[in-house]
């Protein structure tokens, strides 16, 4: 369980979630996704809060989707906590979101996401978003040693 | 000439100069007459004295002549003695032309004496000349002769002209102090109004009071003067009311107009703040369709019928459709919200860009991109001038002619003090009532089955070259082809430095 990649994703909108799942699902890739519904949940996860300690059934991400608008705590905001955290701040963060924004772009980068990428709109769009994730963060890159 | 020379002394010296030398020459003929008419007064008795003097001696010598005693005539003469300005006298017989009896009153010199003449009295030289016939009565017995000495008749025009030029030394001295004094009536009243006048030139303050009495001259220049003064006065009071006027009115002006630039802001604020949530809330129901549908026309559609399968299609189509106008209206908001950056940009290197991402279109499509003059740096912001071609690019590929193959062409023309875009193509062409219409937002000449499109793009065409302070228009021959052009400004300091 430990070799598989685990994956938080962090989104408030449901189609959105089930659309991520399901490229996931199609793609018969190996990763495991943990879906955190807002701000909140996402800062809870990563800091191992509540039902979040039990580390077995909430593995420490190996790679975070992180969406930007969020009721609440947005995506920024956990970006920054995350960032801040000596022992957070070395997990790949990948900003997935609809805003082609130049402010949020230069935003995000400014507090420390590793990538940028917009949310496809269709499905076939969502699978190679997916792919691409995999091929590239997950298999080609080399993340730092987790802390 | 004379007259320059004369400005050249203040008016005070003038007018004094003017009295005294005016008062001098009537001084001075008075002076001249005077001793004139005195002199010839006194010429005048002198010779009645001689002449009676003449008579009374000639009258003692009546005897002694007829009886031809000559030393009693001498004797008689002597008594001329008492008469210091008689200097020789003599007697003549009727008998001869030489001299009876003489008389000498010094003989250091001695006279001789002329020959007998007519009755006479004359000046010549120094002295009277007398010749007087004597009667006894009334039988002429001889004649006397008198010479008479006109000394004192100089010193008398000696003493004359030294009174006349002490008098004339006083007179100047008087003259001089009165006109001094006098002078102030006339130049006291003059100097004021040039004090007056030089501090309003100075000043330039024409409320200055002028007061002024009398009835001459000088007080009807007071007079005149002070109504111009009180008129400049009126015109500039009533000037500087109307420029009051006329700055509050700008004022107003421009606060009207600061105020609805500022809700004309708002406005558009307002607009491109609701484009921009619209096209970003409208992503996610339709990502959520686009993407369903796709799910389900890839796994479940062999369980759909014909019908099923075609409607299948069309929610999928429309999504994409909706798709590129929720991207076209989200640039355009992005384009009214975007800070512009102005720096020199190399032409080519956002031609090469927009070459590349069109070069798989154009390759399906059968059409070319060919430009000319490119080689230039021009200045502009390298994302809205991307975004300009990449609209009119578009835009000829959509409305481009079946029959013949496309052809777009972009030049560039440097001008003094600007640069002409000229973007080309060979499509289907605009109606000229339609040239600049199409420049607005959602303006649309075809229906989307003929043409699709969003109408935004030449809009964002229209707000990218606007915020570059340039231009844009189109000409265009229906059935032939299109050009757009867009003239930006140059900004010479820039390049003069570089």
């Amino acid at each position: 369980m430990y070799n598989q990649p685990q994956i938080l994703l962090v989104e408030d909108n449901h189609m959105d979630v089930v659309l991520t799942l399901d490229a996931f699902r199609e793609t018969h890739l190996q990763e495991t996704i943990h879906v955190a519904r807002n701000g909140k949940e996402a800062l809870d996860y990563v800091f191992g809060k509540d039902k979040y300690s039990n580390r077995d059934e909430y593995p420490m991400p190996s790679l975070i989707l992180l969406d930007l608008k969020m009721p609440g705590i947005d995506g920024f905001e956990v970006l920054r906590q995350i960032k801040s955290t000596e022992m957070l701040k070395r997990i790949p963060v990948i900003i997935l979101t609809s805003s082609k924004e130049d402010g949020d772009r230069a935003l995000s980068y400014d507090i420390g996401a590793n990538s940028y990428l917009i949310k496809p709109i269709s499905f076939d769009g969502f699978i190679e978003v997916v792919k691409k994730i995999d091929d590239y963060w997950l298999s080609l890159n080399i993340n730092a040693p987790i802390k | 000439m004379k007259l320059e020379r004369l400005y050249n002394y203040s008016l005070k010296s003038t007018l004094i100069r003017l009295i005294i030398s005016i008062s001098l020459i009537a001084v001075i003929v008075g002076l001249i007459l005077y001793i004139s008419f005195d002199m010839y007064n006194t010429m005048d008795s002198q010779k009645k004295d001689a002449l009676l003097n003449a008579k009374l001696v000639g009258e003692y010598s009546a005897a002694p002549m007829i009886f031809g005693y000559s030393d009693e005539a001498e004797n008689i003469l002597e008594k001329l003695v008492t008469l210091p300005a008689v200097t020789e006298a003599c007697l003549y017989t009727t008998e001869s032309d030489k001299p009876f009896a003489t008389y000498q009153k010094t003989s250091e010199e001695p006279y001789t004496f002329p020959a007998v003449q007519e009755e006479k009295a004359v000046y010549k030289g120094r002295f009277l000349y007398i010749f007087h016939e004597i009667t006894y009565e009334e039988t002429r017995c001889g004649t006397i002769f008198m010479r008479i000495s006109t000394l004192s008749l100089l010193d008398r025009l000696i003493r004359n002209i030294f009174v006349a030029i002490l008098l004339l030394i006083i007179l100047l001295i008087i003259t001089f102090i009165v006109a001094s004094h006098q002078q102030k009536v006339i130049s006291k009243p003059i100097l004021k109004l040039t004090a007056l006048t030089e501090k309003i030139t100075k000043n330039q303050d024409y409320s200055v009071k002028m007061e002024y009495t009398g009835i001459d001259e000088i007080s009807k220049l007071y007079k005149e003067i002070s109504l111009m003064l009180s008129e400049i006065t009126l015109h500039q009071h009533e000037r500087d009311k109307a420029e009051e006027k006329l700055k509050k009115l700008n004022e107003e002006l421009e606060t009207r107009v600061n105020e609805r630039t500022s809700q004309l802001l708002a406005i558009n604020k307002e607009l491109e703040s609701f484009s921009y949530s619209i096209s970003h809330d409208l992503r996610a129901p339709l990502r959520a369709i686009y993407g369903f549908s796709q799910i389900l026309s890839r796994r479940h559609r062999d369980s759909l019928n014909e019908e099923g399968r075609q409607y299948m299609d069309y929610i999928v189509e429309s999504s994409v459709r909706m798709e590129h106008l929720i991207n076209d209206l989200l640039n355009y908001s992005r384009l009214g919200r975007k800070s512009v950056e102005m720096r020199p940009i190399s032409l080519q290197k956002i031609l090469d860009n927009i070459h590349h991402d069109f070069s798989q279109k154009l390759k399906e499509v059968g059409g070319k991109l060919i430009f000319e003059g490119y080689d230039t740096e021009i200045y502009g912001d390298e994302s809205l001038l991307q975004q300009i071609f990449i609209n009119l690019v578009e835009n000829a590929i959509t409305y481009r002619r079946i029959e013949v193959p496309l052809e777009i062409k972009i030049m560039c023309v440097t001008n003094p003090d600007s640069y002409l875009i000229k973007v080309s193509d060979n499509g289907i062409g605009i109606p000229e009532e339609f040239w600049e219409k199409i420049f607005n937002i959602f303006q649309r000449l075809h229906s989307d089955e003929e043409y699709p499109g969003t109408g935004i793009g030449l809009a964002n065409v229209k707000k990218s070259v606007d915020k570059l302070n340039g231009e844009v228009w189109v000409e265009s021959v229906v059935g032939q082809g299109s050009t757009f052009f867009i003239k930006l400004p140059q900004p010479k300091n820039i390049f003069q430095n570089v």
